[in-house]
């Protein structure tokens, strides 16, 4: 039972796969089977970020503008031809950089960082818009391609970057004690002030670590393009979020596990892809994506009831 | 006493924009701008009336600018496809707002999923059912007299649109600050489980709350479509912070127990002036949303701090 969830959405996962195969074979293709890996890939890091925030109690809405900054920066940096090691310590601490005034602002004012992020979403993503002008970077040089089209044993880079670190992030969730306070200070604030956990702490330091991975996300998903669009990253909040609570993360804190966010995103993203074999227009996705949202919590509370009534 | 000081604060943080945006643009100060401005505050407005008292009731409800899209969508279809009325259109696509409203405030009080989550899904939701319904393109072609509702003005200088927005808006005022409703508001917000032990019926007033805020987000819906000419799927895009930012702004507390809707009022109004001003002064609107969210985050660490005092004194 100990399993219940991870294996429930494997299950899932077949039968959708089999299901789209059966009416539309060809589905389970080297070719599909990579796309819905690439895509999975740049989403990950941002999920496994996200899992944390909503662990700790609070929730991050501004990880998609904060992607395009840092995006769209790098690949200004990289039209003057800077190293590409330079590009990604540019790129995650740049995230890193505007995700530690998320926590700031939050901690300080002692406000939620939903709302916080709320105004930190549309402050990047207007600047963003004024910085670029509204015009998509071109002329990439071909090593900034080469990042994302470079494969080893025939996968691209970012997804052996995004699923390593995804691999590692359930080892260190597990070894590492501020992890532990994460889930503390999620679970129950108060207990959490009582065994001396700092709860300012916590979330500073949850929401820097979201903005870091959401600048490592940024050049993973950008190097992919030789145009940068300055809309990139729209709605990879509601993404990340959808994933994580389908991954089985409780949203109001205090429980979640990282291998559940990384099958949640594999999951999202195959139903993607499952739209695109079944004929259905892209005009629905995001229909779909919130539909799927609200089922994955509904789901979660009658769960959670029917297991506190089973208690009683 | 405090709440006379906020609105005195506001007025004069309004007073401060019109001499601000005076200098930077002639124009500003035109009657006929100043008016003209308000026309696009009605939705706004609207929203932000019931969102105050959700707000009150330490609840949110980010799900409105999309319920928006959704009813406009929603309007436009039965108009042309179904070939009803376009008023009668408009009224059947508000009340199914107010239905979108009501899932809202049924997942929140039966399922007791906080409002911020359920919000957040339904505004993905809503949004992707109009671009579905709606295959990302536009619904024209309405009949005159509807879209002179939306763009006409009585005596050529007053939309008629503001004179739905001053109605609610005076309802709003008595139903929060006189009525038992309101006080019912009001305990639920200061402390949800002493309300439930004090008889307050906390999941009804909660459930209408929600109810109104989609209803009000399908009538403003109604006269969006009326004004822009069009039912659209991105009605209104990111407009939910708009609002929010305009009731925080005005002086209610995001935890709940504090707020009133003159004071919300008064942030629409600087809030709509201060656009209205950079739009005359050429300022990309890029740069408004980035002022926007500014201004959001100085009310709320202003508040906070002067709560944080008024706290202090107090003890």
């Amino acid at each position: 039972m100990k399993l219940g969830r991870e294996f429930t959405l494997l299950l899932v996962l077949v039968v959708l796969a089999t299901f789209v195969q059966f009416v539309h074979p060809g589905f389970l293709s080297f070719r599909t089977i990579h796309v819905i890996l690439e895509n999975s890939a740049v989403m990950l890091l941002s999920a496994i970020g996200t899992t944390l925030v909503i662990i700790s109690g609070q929730i991050d809405l501004s990880i998609g503008s904060v992607l395009a900054v840092c995006a769209i920066t790098s690949a200004q940096l990289a039209l003057h031809n800077v190293p590409l090691v330079l590009l990604f310590l540019w790129s995650i601490g740049l995230g890193a950089g505007l995700g530690a005034i998320n926590g700031l602002v939050t901690v300080l004012f002692k406000v939620p960082a939903m709302i916080v992020t709320l105004a930190a979403m549309a402050i990047w993503r207007g600047f963003i818009l004024w910085w670029t002008g509204g015009y998509w970077v071109t002329d990439l040089p071909d090593y900034w391609k080469a990042l994302g089209s470079t494969r080893i044993l025939n996968f691209t880079l970012p997804i052996w970057i995004a699923f390593s670190i995804g691999v590692l992030m359930i080892f260190l969730v597990r070894k590492i004690r501020f992890f532990r306070h994460v889930y503390a200070v999620g679970s129950n604030r108060k207990a959490a002030k009582l065994l001396g956990i700092s709860e300012g702490r916590v979330t500073f330091l949850v929401l820097t670590l979201n903005g870091a991975l959401a600048g490592s996300s940024a050049l993973l998903s950008a190097s992919r393009f030789f145009i940068i669009p300055s809309n990139i990253g729209t709605g990879l909040e509601l993404s990340a979020i959808a994933a994580v609570v389908v991954g089985g993360t409780n949203i109001m804190g205090g429980r979640g596990k990282i291998e559940g966010t990384i099958l949640g995103v594999l999951l999202m993203t195959t139903i993607s892809s499952s739209l695109v074999f079944l004929h259905i227009e892209s005009v629905w996705d995001d229909a779909f994506k919130g539909m799927i949202i609200l089922l994955a919590i509904i789901s979660d509370v009658l769960r959670a009831r029917r297991k506190s009534e089973a208690r009683l | 006493m405090r709440t006379f000081r906020k609105e005195f604060v506001l007025l004069l943080v309004l007073i401060l924009v019109f001499v601000i945006m005076s200098f930077l643009s002639k124009e500003f100060l035109r009657v006929s701008n100043l008016l003209e401005a308000l026309r696009y505050a009605v939705e706004m407005g609207i929203m932000a009336v019931p969102m105050t008292m959700v707000i009150v009731t330490a609840g949110i409800d980010l799900s409105v600018a999309s319920n928006l899209a959704l009813s406009s969508i929603l309007m436009g279809i039965i108009w042309k496809y179904l070939g009803i009325n376009i008023w009668i259109a408009g009224i059947m696509a508000s009340i199914l707002g107010a239905g979108a409203g009501a899932l809202n405030g049924a997942l929140i009080t039966r399922l007791k999923i906080p409002p911020i989550v359920v919000t957040l899904a339904t505004m993905a939701a809503y949004r992707g059912i109009a671009t579905g319904l709606s295959r990302g393109r536009g619904i024209t072609g309405f009949p005159e007299s509807f879209q002179n509702f939306g763009q006409g003005s009585l005596g050529g200088l007053v939309p008629y649109s503001i004179f739905i927005w001053i109605a609610i808006a005076i309802i709003g005022h008595i139903v929060l600050s006189k009525s038992k409703f309101g006080r019912y508001v009001f305990a639920i917000g200061h402390n949800e489980v002493g309300a439930l032990y004090s008889t307050v019926p906390v999941a009804k007033v909660k459930f209408i709350l929600y109810t109104l805020s989609g209803l009000m987000a399908g009538l403003s819906g109604m006269i969006y479509s009326a004004r822009i000419g069009a039912s659209k799927s991105n009605a209104f895009m990111g407009g939910e912070l708009e609002v929010i930012t305009a009731v925080v702004l005005g002086g209610t507390s995001i935890t709940g127990g504090e707020g009133n809707i003159l004071g919300s009022t008064l942030g629409v109004l600087i809030i709509t002036f201060l656009k209205n001003g950079l739009n005359l002064a050429r300022i990309p609107h890029s740069i408004q949303s980035v002022i926007v969210g500014i201004v959001l985050v100085i009310a709320i660490v202003s508040y906070t701090k002067l709560g944080a005092r008024a706290f202090k004194e107090g003890k």
